[in-house]
């Protein structure tokens, strides 16, 4: 009896604006909240909230028959609470069936492990905690964005106690061998790899509305049919699918929801197969083989690589100067820098400057700007205005532990800086962005608490390293002193 | 394949894009095997680029048996479909007094529609002085009887007529001949002119039109404004773009020392309303606003230019936006090699060969998406021309952000080997079997 693994990846960009020249310093608005919201609303009523349903009432129908995987982006799951709060209800929903695995990710949908191990460790943890905080459950499957995966990918993501990966079943890594096994990472033997069927899942996602296509049109019985003959010799059938395939890609009229409604029956029609999350099948099957994949692969339909995101010149200037900044940011810690530091690296931003799909680009995620020349100029107009800003709280942070070290002139600096933080939260707020003028408003409290009470004990938490500063100088001195003697 | 070509431009005879176009367009046609015989008004000695036949209109004598055919059919033709009455005035709209004076002063010179100049044997001929002068009507009137007269000498198959000045000639050689008439339009009097348009060119260009076998239009956006403005049945046009001919000799042009740490943004057209210089400017000083050393040249001159230098004046921004006058031949392309951004704002532009001469120098460019090249250029930058921050935005990105320069420029080379005069001459070769298939 072999699995299906059906596993859904769910994940909406933040839109960007078309941010100018003339923006740079004078605003820190990054984000079409209209177009966001707009899009959210459309998409939760003509996909996520019907195929939800559907899942749900195959769950009531089937019980520990039918269940699946599924992951949600972090920027999906900020969307969603910000505009269709009933979409994280029906999630929640189904999360309490307990049929339901949810997998883990880079949480704002972002390429940090190609760039920045610590970065992207950060954002693993922080999604664990936000997946179990919301629907209760711990994750031990994980996604990279868009199925990314490489040798040192299953270093980390072993290290940080996860069991099993999904990835694309890309030739590249596999050579003759066939996706419909479990397999295990050849660096790190504990670590379990599941492969995306690609071509079923691409009848589902890519062909299914495709008139043209000679199997056209596409029942549950046949694609059942399909799954059945295959699992006569495989052990698991991985579906992986963008929820996007159901009402958005494949719209309403495609019939794509009566395909969802009536599978689960065909292929439960006979016992030869079974629905199966990650965690049950690596429970039931053990690695067949080791696989390496010393570079990246993703489920970038053509070529399996990730030159939809990195493959040209401005894509790799983009996102080089926006990992440049991480440790810079990280030191300063500032809650809207980093926030926004976060949102920029959804890599969606990324492939909006793709100039090889240059006609064709998704209908279901469309390019907000008019052209890949566009998007880049307007991600280095705002990534321009965040290194100002990095550099800025920089200079306060600098001027502030001086002042600490010299013991005065407290009050001016705080007071300098309450204000420029305020400032920030007024523009986050004319943004409408709901969220960050909370975010902005606490950063303002919290600040204002200090200056008013707290200026002694900050002089004195500050009093520790400017005597050791002063130890170390008198040290300096004196070896030169010594230099000089000799 | 002969083919008769009525243009009036034809380089070196040439005052803007038209003459470009003729001579990649007939170089091309030549290399596909066909003859072309190429009408000019007027040719000065020399220039004939030996792959056709160039003839000058003016100076062919009319003979008696000529000038029959063409009073029978030209007559009807002049009267009906055009309907120019040839009244001689010198009253154009929107005349201050001095101007007048001006124009009265020019008409007075001006000699009457049908001066000629007889020969013997009672045949007679017209003087042309070709280019685009105040007597340009009449130019067209007597240019399409010398044409004409042409047309009954030569032998050839299809007729092919270049914008509304040889319009009249194309429609009496045709009706003298019964041979096929193609017309080919690159601008149309809306784009010239807005919407104060001439009537008289108008209807001219309406008649010319209507009356050819076959439009050929240079872009999607000029197809539109035909069907639109001038109600030809959109199954007659078909859109031929134009391409670019690549210099036979490459010259590399050295940045001196000097210029090195700045930045260069080319203008280069007529400083026309057309073209929109205002906006470059506009965007020019927006860009100043954020960026130091950058420096503005506008290449051209045209009736706009005295109110722009004093415009540059009031911005201050003259030490930073420079007027280089009208280029020609090797200035022009030491202008384009010395860019760092080819910007063309036009208001109105039909196609626009200048971006594909720009690019041909590995220049990035910055179109107006008013124009019809922007319809096959997908990797070059596009502002509406009316958007100047976009511009300006824009002309920011690429100065500072090398990354992007370098990618434009990647991807515009590989696509500038698709925009060849060849697939142009391919596709027109094309046109003529199916209007003589149809004769």
């Amino acid at each position: 009896m072999a699995a299906i693994c059906l596993a859904f990846a769910i994940h909406e960009p933040y839109s960007l604006r078309r941010y100018t020249v003339f923006d740079i310093n004078e605003n820190s608005v990054y984000q079409d909240d209209d177009r966001s919201c707009s899009q959210a609303m459309y998409y939760a009523q003509n996909c996520y909230l019907p195929m939800m349903e559907i899942l749900y009432r195959h769950i009531k129908r089937f019980r520990d028959r039918f269940s699946f995987a599924v992951s949600v982006s972090g920027s999906a799951l900020d969307l969603f609470e910000q505009y269709t709060p009933e979409v994280i209800d029906s999630l929640k929903r189904l999360a309490e069936t307990g049929n339901v695995e949810f997998v883990s990710e880079a949480g704002p949908h972002t390429l940090a492990q190609l760039y920045s191990t610590e970065e992207f460790v950060h954002q693993v943890r922080e999604h664990n905690r936000r997946l179990r905080r919301i629907f209760g459950r711990v994750a031990t499957c994980f996604r990279n964005t868009e199925l990314l995966f490489n040798n040192d990918l299953a270093h980390t993501i072993a290290q940080l106690g996860f069991k099993t990966v999904l990835t694309e079943g890309s030739p590249d890594i596999l050579g003759w061998r066939s996706p419909n096994y479990l397999y295990n990472s050849s660096i790190e033997p504990q670590l379990h790899l599941l492969l995306r069927n690609p071509s079923l899942s691409q009848d589902l996602s890519g062909r299914f509305s495709d008139t043209t296509w000679n199997e056209w049109p596409l029942t549950a019985e046949k694609f059942a049919s399909w799954c059945h003959r295959l699992g006569e010799e495989a052990e698991t059938v991985n579906l992986f699918l963008d929820f996007h395939a159901f009402g958005l890609r494949n719209s309403r009229e495609s019939g794509i929801f009566d395909f969802a409604e009536h599978l689960p029956d065909a292929i439960l029609a006979s016992n030869s197969l079974s629905f199966m999350t990650p965690k049950q099948i690596i429970k039931k099957y053990s690695p067949k083989d080791a696989l390496a994949s010393p570079h990246s692969i993703s489920w970038n339909d053509e070529g399996c690589d990730i030159r939809g995101w990195l493959g040209n010149e401005m894509q790799r200037d983009a996102i080089q100067s926006l990992y440049s900044l991480t440790l810079r940011i990280r030191r300063i810690g500032d809650g809207d820098l980093i926030h926004d530091f976060e949102r920029l690296q959804t890599s969606d931003f990324f492939h909006y400057m793709s100039t090889r799909w240059f006609s064709e680009s998704q209908p279901d995620r469309p390019n907000p700007f008019l052209s890949p020349y566009d998007a880049y100029i307007s991600f280095m107009n705002i990534l321009t205005d965040l290194t100002q800003r990095v550099s800025v709280l920089e200079e306060e942070k600098g001027r502030k532990k001086r002042a600490a070290a010299k013991g005065n002139g407290m009050e001016e600096s705080n007071e300098k800086r309450s204000q420029i933080s305020a400032k920030t939260a007024s523009m986050n707020g004319s943004g409408g962005n709901a969220e960050a003028s909370v975010r902005g408003r606490r950063a303002v409290r919290k600040i204002i608490g200090t200056s008013s009470k707290g200026a002694t004990s900050t002089v004195k938490a500050a009093a520790e390293p400017s005597a050791e500063r002063r130890k170390r100088t008198r040290v300096e001195t004196g070896s030169s002193g010594k230099k000089s003697e000799n | 394949m002969r083919i008769l070509m009525f243009g009036w431009e034809f380089p070196p005879h040439i005052s803007g894009g038209l003459g470009t176009a003729c001579f990649g367009m007939t170089q091309a046609l030549a290399q596909k095997g066909a003859e072309v015989i190429f009408v000019l008004p007027k040719t000065n000695n020399g220039g004939d680029p030996g792959f056709l036949k160039l003839r000058s209109a003016s100076g062919t004598g009319i003979g008696y048996e000529a000038a029959q055919k063409i009073q029978l059919s030209g007559n009807t033709l002049w009267n009906d479909s055009i309907r120019y009455i040839p009244i001689m005035s010198p009253l154009t709209p929107y005349l201050t007094p001095e101007a007048y004076i001006k124009a009265i002063r020019q008409f007075s010179s001006i000699s009457h529609l049908e001066a000629r100049d007889s020969l013997k044997n009672g045949t007679f001929t017209y003087t042309l002085k070709g280019g685009y002068g105040p007597d340009l009507l009449a130019e067209v009137y007597r240019y399409s009887r010398l044409a004409a007269t042409i047309a009954l000498e030569e032998d050839f198959d299809v007729i092919h007529a270049h914008d509304w000045m040889t319009y009249p000639a194309g429609l009496l050689a045709s009706a003298v001949t019964g041979k096929p008439l193609v017309c080919h339009i690159h601008a149309t009097e809306y784009d010239r002119s807005g919407e104060n348009i001439n009537t008289q060119v108008a209807s001219i260009e309406r008649a010319g039109l209507l009356g050819a076998d076959r439009v050929v239009a240079v872009s999607r956006l000029t197809r539109d404004v035909v069907v639109s403005r001038y109600g030809v049945p959109r199954e007659k046009v078909t859109v031929v773009y134009n391409a670019v001919t690549r210099p036979e000799v490459e010259t590399n042009y050295v940045i001196p020392p000097r210029l090195r740490h700045e930045k260069r943004v080319l203008f280069l057209g007529r400083v026309t309303y057309q073209k929109g210089p205002e906006y470059f400017m506009e965007a020019a000083r927006l860009v100043l606003q954020k960026m130091q050393n950058v420096r503005f040249y506008m290449a051209g001159s045209g009736d706009m230019l005295p109110g722009l230098i004093r415009r540059a004046s009031q911005l201050r921004i003259g030490r930073r936006f420079h007027f280089a006058g009208f280029l020609r031949g090797e200035e022009v392309n030491r202008m384009f090699a010395l860019s760092d951004l080819y910007v063309m704002p036009s208001v109105s532009e039909p196609f626009g060969i200048t971006p594909l001469e720009a690019m041909l120098y590995d220049v990035p460019v910055l179109l107006s998406r008013q124009s019809g090249v922007s319809e096959i250029l997908h990797h070059a930058l596009k502002a509406d021309f009316w958007d100047t921050r976009d511009m300006a935005d824009k002309i920011c990105a690429v100065l500072q952000h090398p990354a992007l320069s370098r990618e434009i420029v990647r991807n515009c080379r590989e696509e500038m080997k698709t925009i060849r005069w060849e697939n142009a001459a391919e596709q027109l070769l094309t046109i003529y079997q199916s209007v003589l298939g149809g004769k």
